[in-house]
């Protein structure tokens, strides 16, 4: 019995093998909601510029990783450097709706998420901790809290998305976070 | 800390961010690929750049453009359904003399005058309604010769049953009009309200009855002694035969015609061959001699080119049996007015003709300017 190739290992494989098809694969497969993405955060012709960078990262970087899911892996890449240039161009060009995110998610900030914060090991127990948090929830809740912290949608898309009105994801978003909030307290962490 | 509801609120937030909030979305992008993927999973999270103004504004225009396309499109498929339905509906602006001849309205050479029989049995079973229906008058054609005239009533039967034609199709009413009236000349009947019994025992009547708008066809048949001949086949601007009125004792017939614009009358004497000259542009000259002074002189009776006088009759009456009487409409151009148009006054005058005298007497008149 054949066993379907997952097209993401196949990818990855190229990748290995130092095939630019690889990364051509990659862009077509994932780039559009890369670019996606980082528009959330970014002008759209810096996030042009952080979608290509972000391919360089992932060609730098595999090998010699071996991702287990290309596309959440390489969207983490995506995500992150546009965080780093929106965190750059702050003072200049804002997506008001990044803004509502961190604002948001000021709410649930531990100390411990600071880059001052030295205990490395505190930030992988914080992040062990909202993963944690993640899993308890309902899919549906799970989905919410991603698609407004890490994809960084507005609020009328996600509810447009989910059949929700924009007020019942507000609502249920702060909820959310609200729990999130309790369960980092919980876990010993000062907010 | 509450969630701002507006943007005037932006920059309060922009100057309080935390940076703690930032490193934390940054410490996010280390989540669970899993937890990802399955946020992933619903293939609903829009992939490119988000439209820009300029691009929502292109697609508005587009899809506006599209609708416009869609309705022009379904416009046209009306349009074209329309006329579709108009063509499977008989419609005859004006029958030549060719066309008639050739049996169709087809543009085949003129070649004969005298039908054809077989060519008339086998157009009757053609695929156009026209050359059909010019097939079915002309079979009146054939009376003069009895064996042909019965086979001709026999191939008029399927159009005389509508709905079902020999074809198994719906005859055209005016298919089966046309059937009846040539049915009950051949078959020597002459009930038709369409035929003029005369006092000499003749009988009048068109062929292509009423095919267009404006008539029937502007041939005057007769049927006298049991011979069918062609009595008169008017000319331009006579295009069409829109009445036939026999006076009460038959021997005079009145033959009320027209053009697209104007209509004529004329009477024909029967018994002896006589006939009137023709009456509405008779009329039309002699009314503003009979008004006379200023008031008749305005009355300028012009001559177009095309014949055309703009004028017409109505209530068509037999007084008795030399008079007749009908209700001019006399278009005229005021010669007090400089400057041309088709028609300035329009007078309208009950006027009767003694056919006899070949007098004309006024009365009931309504003097119109425009």
């Amino acid at each position: 019995m054949s066993q379907a190739i997952d097209p993401d290992s196949q990818i990855i494989e190229l990748l290995w093998q130092r095939s630019e098809q690889g990364l051509a694969l990659a862009r077509q497969k994932y780039g559009g909601r890369g670019l996606s993405l980082a528009c959330r955060l970014l002008p759209p012709e810096d996030a042009e510029e952080c979608l290509s960078d972000s391919l360089l990262a992932l060609w730098q970087q595999i090998p010699p990783q071996r991702p287990k899911a290309l596309g959440p892996y390489l969207l983490a890449i995506i995500r992150n450097l546009s965080l780093k240039r929106w965190a750059k161009a702050h003072a200049q060009k804002r997506n008001p709706e990044v803004l509502l995110s961190l604002e948001e998610l000021a709410e649930v900030s531990p100390q411990s998420a600071s880059p001052s914060a030295e205990d490395e090991l505190l930030q992988k127990r914080l992040l062990a901790a909202i993963q944690d948090f993640l899993r308890q929830q309902s899919p549906a809740a799970r989905r919410l809290f991603l698609l407004r912290y890490w994809f960084f949608l507005p609020l009328s898309e996600i509810a447009s998305q989910l059949g929700l009105t924009p007020n019942t994801a507000s609502a249920r978003l702060s909820r959310l976070r609200a729990r999130l909030k309790k369960h980092l307290e919980k876990e010993g962490f000062n907010i | 800390m509450n969630t701002p509801n507006n943007k005037n609120d932006i920059n309060a937030i922009d100057n309080t961010i935390d940076d703690n909030a930032l490193n934390l979305a940054t410490l996010l992008s280390k989540l669970d690929p899993a937890l990802i993927d399955e946020a992933l999973d619903s293939q609903t999270i829009p992939s490119g750049t988000p439209p820009s103004k300029h691009q929502r504004l292109t697609r508005l225009l587009l899809l506006t453009a599209a609708l416009l396309l869609l309705f022009s499109f379904s416009s046209m498929v009306f349009a074209l359904n329309t006329l579709q339905q108009q063509n499977q509906q008989f419609y005859l602006r004006l029958l030549s003399p060719q066309d008639i001849a050739d049996l169709s309205l087809e543009s085949a050479p003129v070649t004969e005058t005298t039908p054809d029989p077989k060519r008339l049995f086998a157009a009757l079973k053609s695929d156009n309604i026209y050359t059909q229906y010019i097939a079915i008058n002309r079979l009146a054609e054939l009376y003069n010769d009895p064996q042909l005239r019965s086979q001709a009533i026999q191939q008029l039967q399927p159009f005389l049953n509508s709905p079902d034609a020999h074809d198994g199709n719906s005859a055209d009413p005016k298919l089966t009009e046309a059937a009846a009236l040539v049915n009950d000349i051949l078959s020597g009947q002459f009930k038709s309200p369409r035929l003029c019994h005369m006092a000499d025992g003749s009988v009048f009547f068109t062929l292509f009855p009423d095919y267009s708008d404006y008539g029937s066809h502007n041939q005057l048949w007769r049927i006298q002694d049991g011979q069918l001949s062609s009595y008169v086949t008017f000319s331009e601007p006579y295009n069409y035969i829109t009445q036939l009125l026999p006076s009460p004792d038959g021997k005079l017939l009145a033959v009320g015609l027209c053009s697209n614009k104007s209509s004529q009358l004329v009477i024909i004497d029967a018994i002896n061959g006589y006939w009137s000259p023709e009456l509405i542009s008779s009329t039309r000259t002699l009314w503003p001699m009979t008004l006379g002074g200023d008031t008749g002189q305005s009355r300028r009776a012009d001559c177009r080119i095309d014949n055309e006088t703009y004028s017409n009759f109505r209530n068509l009456q037999w007084l008795d049996n030399n008079r007749l009487q009908y209700d001019a409409d006399l278009a005229y151009n005021d010669n007090n007015t400089p400057d041309y148009s088709a028609v300035d006054i329009c007078d309208s005058v009950c006027v009767t003709y003694d056919f006899a005298q070949n007098s004309y007497t006024f009365s009931d008149y309504q003097l119109n300017t425009y």
